[in-house]
């Protein structure tokens, strides 16, 4: 196309969105912007023009500047793009070891036996299962190969009963959430 | 097994066509939000700014879940933000009463091609009827949008030249002017085909 052929496209793009915007032609405007989804050269117009408007015509655009107000809008139409609200990971034997270490009053009552025994399960990433009760819960630890007292064990097992109620308390709160967020389906295109 | 395996190398596609989806809204949310504050603030008439915001948030809001909802059909060939755009303007549409009918141009579709491919030759030699019209026209106009007028299809200048020439604080805002400049010659070029037409 050469620049003379652009140049009477780009107006009569322009023109044709400008009448639109000023006649209140909603339907016009949609179907400008679903031919400059596989348009990019329109969307280049478009996009200039709505931008030029707002600062030739207004509403000024502070958007921008209000960066929490946006991120705050963002969070709520698109709630899973956050990290912070997506379901957690899986609790693993690391997340356990990890909460025993960072406890200092427990890290005090544990002997050096147990605090090494602790370290090497600070690379373990297996799940740590559903199934917490004591029988289940002893046969399980065997399987991990790391030796250590009962106390460990028992500090262990208690440690990650209650990360793992914490992980459900979470994990509802972010279904029930969701539950109130979510709308009636429908519309188009 | 070749249906399992066709279903779920679909499903991987949806969820890669979803995630591509929830990238572009992430990426573009405050262009979005900007852009269609512009269009609301537009077309809806007497809103205070706070209601265009709140129109704006409640119409996007809608525009991404429906878009979500339907990401399976979103071709990631498109610009998701040209998409979601169409799709916030279908809600747009739907809230409002009966539309307004729109502004036509005045001229027959070949005329005004000729006119804008006419604004754009600098060639004076050739001095055709439709020129001579144009310039009459053109002289008809107040100083800001001749001078538009003039320095982009005359002079041919364009982007941050342009803008500096007509002293517009960005390309896109001496864009605008160029555009509406441009409405104004269609709307005088026509009153000057009427007045010949008269005598």
């Amino acid at each position: 196309m050469t620049d003379q052929e652009q140049s009477a496209v780009w107006a009569e793009s322009a023109l044709r969105y400008l009448d639109a915007l000023d006649a209140g032609d909603v339907t016009v405007l949609a179907e400008l912007w679903e031919q400059a989804a596989l348009n990019p050269r329109l969307e280049q117009v478009l996009g200039e023009l709505t931008d030029g408007l707002a600062i030739e015509e207004g509403p000024s655009p502070q958007w921008e500047h209000d960066a929490e107000r946006v991120r705050g809008l963002l969070r709520k139409h698109l709630p899973s793009g956050f990290r912070e609200e997506t379901e957690p990971p899986p609790l693993t034997v690391r997340d356990v070891a990890a909460r025993l270490q960072a406890d200092n009053a427990l890290g005090a009552r544990l002997t050096p036996e147990d605090r090494a025994a602790n370290s090497r399960l600070l690379a373990d990433t297996t799940p740590i299962p559903d199934e917490l009760g004591l029988s289940h819960f002893d046969k399980w630890q065997t399987t991990l190969g790391v030796r250590a007292s009962a106390h460990y064990w028992r500090a262990f097992r208690q440690a990650a009963v209650l990360l793992t109620m914490g992980r459900c308390q979470r994990a509802g709160e972010l279904a029930a959430a969701r539950r109130a967020g979510r709308a009636p389906m429908g519309g188009r295109p | 097994m070749c249906g399992h395996a066709a279903n779920r190398s679909a499903e991987k596609l949806d969820e890669a066509r979803a995630q591509s989806l929830r990238q572009a809204i992430e990426r573009d949310y405050p262009l979005l939000l900007r852009r269609l504050a512009v269009i609301v603030y537009r077309v809806c008439g007497r809103l205070r700014r706070d209601e265009v915001a709140e129109r704006v948030e409640e119409v996007l809001g809608e525009a991404v879940k429906r878009a979500l909802q339907t990401a399976a059909a979103f071709d990631p060939q498109r610009s998701a933000t040209a998409w979601l755009m169409g799709f916030a303007l279908h809600i747009l549409q739907e809230q409002r009463r009966p539309r307004r009918a729109v502004v036509q141009s005045d001229l027959g579709d070949e005329a005004w091609r000729a006119v804008l491919e006419d604004l754009h030759s600098a060639d004076d030699a050739d001095a055709t009827t439709i020129r001579l019209d144009i310039r009459q026209a053109l002289a008809r106009l107040e100083e800001a949008p001749r001078r538009a007028l003039e320095l982009r299809y005359f002079k041919g200048l364009d982007g941050e030249e342009l803008a500096k020439a007509l002293d517009a604080p960005t390309s896109g805002a001496a864009r605008v002017r160029v555009a509406r400049a441009l409405r104004v010659l269609r709307k005088t070029f026509a009153a000057c085909k009427d007045e010949e037409s008269h005598d």
